[in-house]
């Protein structure tokens, strides 16, 4: 294989494991705790810019781009300092945007929440360096010669698919352990009759702000895997419509199926959006594009309408039948 | 001149684009309980359509309301009958409904986008000298936004008062089901809803690309969130809580807009996150406070 087209594949893998995680706590806080979290592309985005100032080193002011705090950290801290912000985040953001009733309302207010963010981090330059974001973000474990920026050889490059897909691993052991545990049982009761699980005594609210923190965490991780890997941040990289992509990757893999969404990652982000590239140009500049977008939006009703558990279904949960004489089992863990 | 009374102005103008929008997503929702996220992409096809009969068939700024009210009724139906309905026949619930919207929104946007391209348009209209007041500045196609908003609502809240379709909305809104078995044709109620909802959100499309002296496909739905911000602080459903909500998030808006530009939707977002804090439901929740609680276990 040709380097170039060497780097396509490791591009399209990274992404791949980046979506991934991405998707799964997409899933989680939408398919296990009933959040439509409209604010879910700012997570990934805290999680990059997070990791991008643990390791660029001191802001000196003297460079070209200027950012708060500032420090070089050496591999993996800069990852878990991003899910360390993220779930902090995603605390301080659930703590009100939780508050409404009704789960219209909390998307609405994450939105609002979501593009706030933005308008922020534009007009605040001293935070991320604004419009134009940071670049140069060092690769974990490789050291370019001072003052050169040198883009890091093939072999480094498929190391880090490596590092990537080993967190993958990592993260949906940790997901499927939370999901398979009580706890996600109790979840699941709470999404399908929440009445029915708060008279048992769960406080709904701080449950979902739970998954909402360890999703939010999850989430984090993600942008700061692609960040070290793509080595640039800037707030085009976290539009509003990039959450909508994700919401359309779990609709059509399958809400509460972490296999499934997993595939909806990579048919709706990796297929349907790269297939694009190979067709000739046509139109006006953004015309593709454009029907892209309106492509998606037909995927996700057609998908909600003749299908909305999705390509592969939430697993029926069988759960053993316990003999006649055994005491009955607890319905909540205290 | 005074710069609080210059900004008082033009917070009248912009609580009444607020008003004819913020009323017509929040009537629409009180009937249906859908959560429209594609409201503001009608507003701006509305804006479009009005801009077609304004400038390219030449035709005075009138007809241009009128063309773009009916195609925000019209549109809004359609998309209630097309799209909306067939989803709750099957059951869908509000959460999922949401995301129907969010897709339908996009679907319109990008249509849009290929459709007029992302070039800046504006309406043609004759230049006449500013009208002084109590020392606000108004232009005439200001005063026109004023007198449209303020005509508009009384002529709803006549509706709403004393027409027997106003009492049936009313009802519908309260008790969907009490009112279905009491003999009033909810489906009707609920088409009138759209219709009329969607009349105000063609007419506020055009009345903010009025106001605005250029705008792209995206205007609509930039002014969304502000819209959500009144209908969400007077009580989502209540109609006067939205024309509350409308006035007072216009008049601070372009109060804050004398500090720095940029806090104009600032503030409005501020307003919205400290609501739902002190009070998630809104300020006239008191009567609609069982109806939220009722929707929320769907």
């Amino acid at each position: 294989m040709s380097i170039a087209y060497q780097t396509y594949v490791i591009t399209l893998l990274v992404y791949f494991g980046v979506n991934a995680i991405a998707v799964w706590a997409l899933n989680l806080q939408y398919a296990y705790a009933g959040i439509l979290n409209f604010a879910f592309i700012m997570f990934q985005a805290a999680g990059a810019y997070s990791a991008a100032v643990l390791t660029l080193g001191p802001s000196t002011g003297a460079t070209f781009q200027s950012y708060f705090f500032g420090a070089s950290l050496p591999f993996p801290l800069p990852w878990l300092g991003a899910a360390a912000v993220g779930a902090v985040l995603a605390l301080l953001i659930g703590a009100f945007a939780m508050r409404p009733a009704r789960r219209d309302f909390q998307a609405m207010v994450m939105l609002v929440v979501s593009i706030i963010a933005a308008t922020l981090v534009v007009s605040e330059g001293s935070w991320f360096n604004g419009q134009r974001g940071l670049a140069f973000v060092p690769h974990p474990f490789f050291h370019a010669a001072a003052g050169n920026f040198a883009s890091p050889g093939i072999g480094y490059q498929w190391f880090y698919v490596g590092l990537t897909f080993a967190t993958c691993v990592v993260v949906y052991v940790l997901v499927h352990l939370i999901t398979s545990s009580p706890w996600g049982r109790r979840l699941r009761a709470l999404r399908d009759n929440p009445e029915a699980i708060e008279s048992l005594g769960v406080n709904i609210r701080r449950e979902s702000l739970k998954v909402f923190m360890i999703g939010g965490a999850i989430a984090s991780l993600s942008g700061a895997i692609l960040v070290q890997y793509i080595g640039s941040w800037s707030p085009g990289s976290w539009a509003t419509p990039e959450t909508f992509l994700y919401l359309a990757a779990v609709i059509v893999g399958g809400a509460g199926n972490n296999f499934g969404v997993t595939i909806g990652a990579a048919l709706v982000l990796g297929v349907f959006m790269e297939v694009v590239l190979y067709l000739p140009n046509f139109g006006a500049t953004g015309v593709a594009e454009a029907i892209q977008f309106m492509l998606i939006g037909v995927l996700i009703l057609a998908f909600l309408y003749w299908r909305p558990q999705g390509l592969i279904p939430e697993r029926r949960r069988r759960f053993a039948r316990r003999a006649a004489d055994a005491p009955p089992a607890p319905l909540v863990e205290s | 001149m005074n710069q609080e009374i210059l900004a008082i102005g033009f917070g009248l103008v912009t609580a009444s684009i607020l008003a004819l929008s913020a009323v017509g997503f929040t009537l629409q929702f009180g009937v249906t309980n859908i959560f429209n996220l594609a409201f503001g992409h009608v507003m701006t096809i509305s804006a479009f359509v009005a801009y077609v009969v304004n400038v390219d068939a030449r035709l005075g700024i009138g007809f241009a309301l009128a063309a773009g009210a009916a195609t925000g009724a019209i549109g809004s139906v359609l998309i209630n009958r097309l799209i909306y309905r067939p989803f709750l026949l099957r059951g869908a619930t509000l959460f999922t409904m949401v995301i129907v919207t969010l897709a339908t929104g996009a679907i319109l946007l990008n249509a849009l986008q290929i459709v007029v391209g992302t070039d800046f348009h504006s309406y043609t209209i004759v230049q006449q000298s500013s009208v002084h007041f109590l020392g606000m500045i108004f232009t005439p196609r200001q005063l026109l936004i004023i007198g449209l908003a303020v005509g508009s609502m009384l002529a709803l809240h006549g509706v709403l008062r004393h027409t027997r379709l106003g009492k049936a909305m009313r009802a519908t809104q309260v008790n969907a089901e009490l009112a279905r078995s009491c003999g009033i044709a909810t489906d009707l109620v609920t088409d009138m809803a759209w219709l009329v909802s969607g009349a105000f959100c063609g007419l506020a499309g055009v009345a903010l690309a009025l106001n605005l002296s250029a705008f792209s496909f995206t205007f609509g739905n930039d002014f969304l969130l502000v819209i959500v911000a009144c209908a969400v602080l007077g009580s989502v459903g209540h109609v006067y809580g939205a024309l509350v909500g409308a006035v007072v998030i216009g008049l601070a808006s372009e109060e804050a807009a004398i500090v720095a530009p940029d806090l104009k939707e600032v503030v409005a977002f501020a307003i919205l996150v400290l609501i739902l804090l002190a009070r998630p439901n809104g300020l006239f929740s008191r009567t609609f406070t069982q109806q939220m609680n009722v929707s929320a276990q769907q």
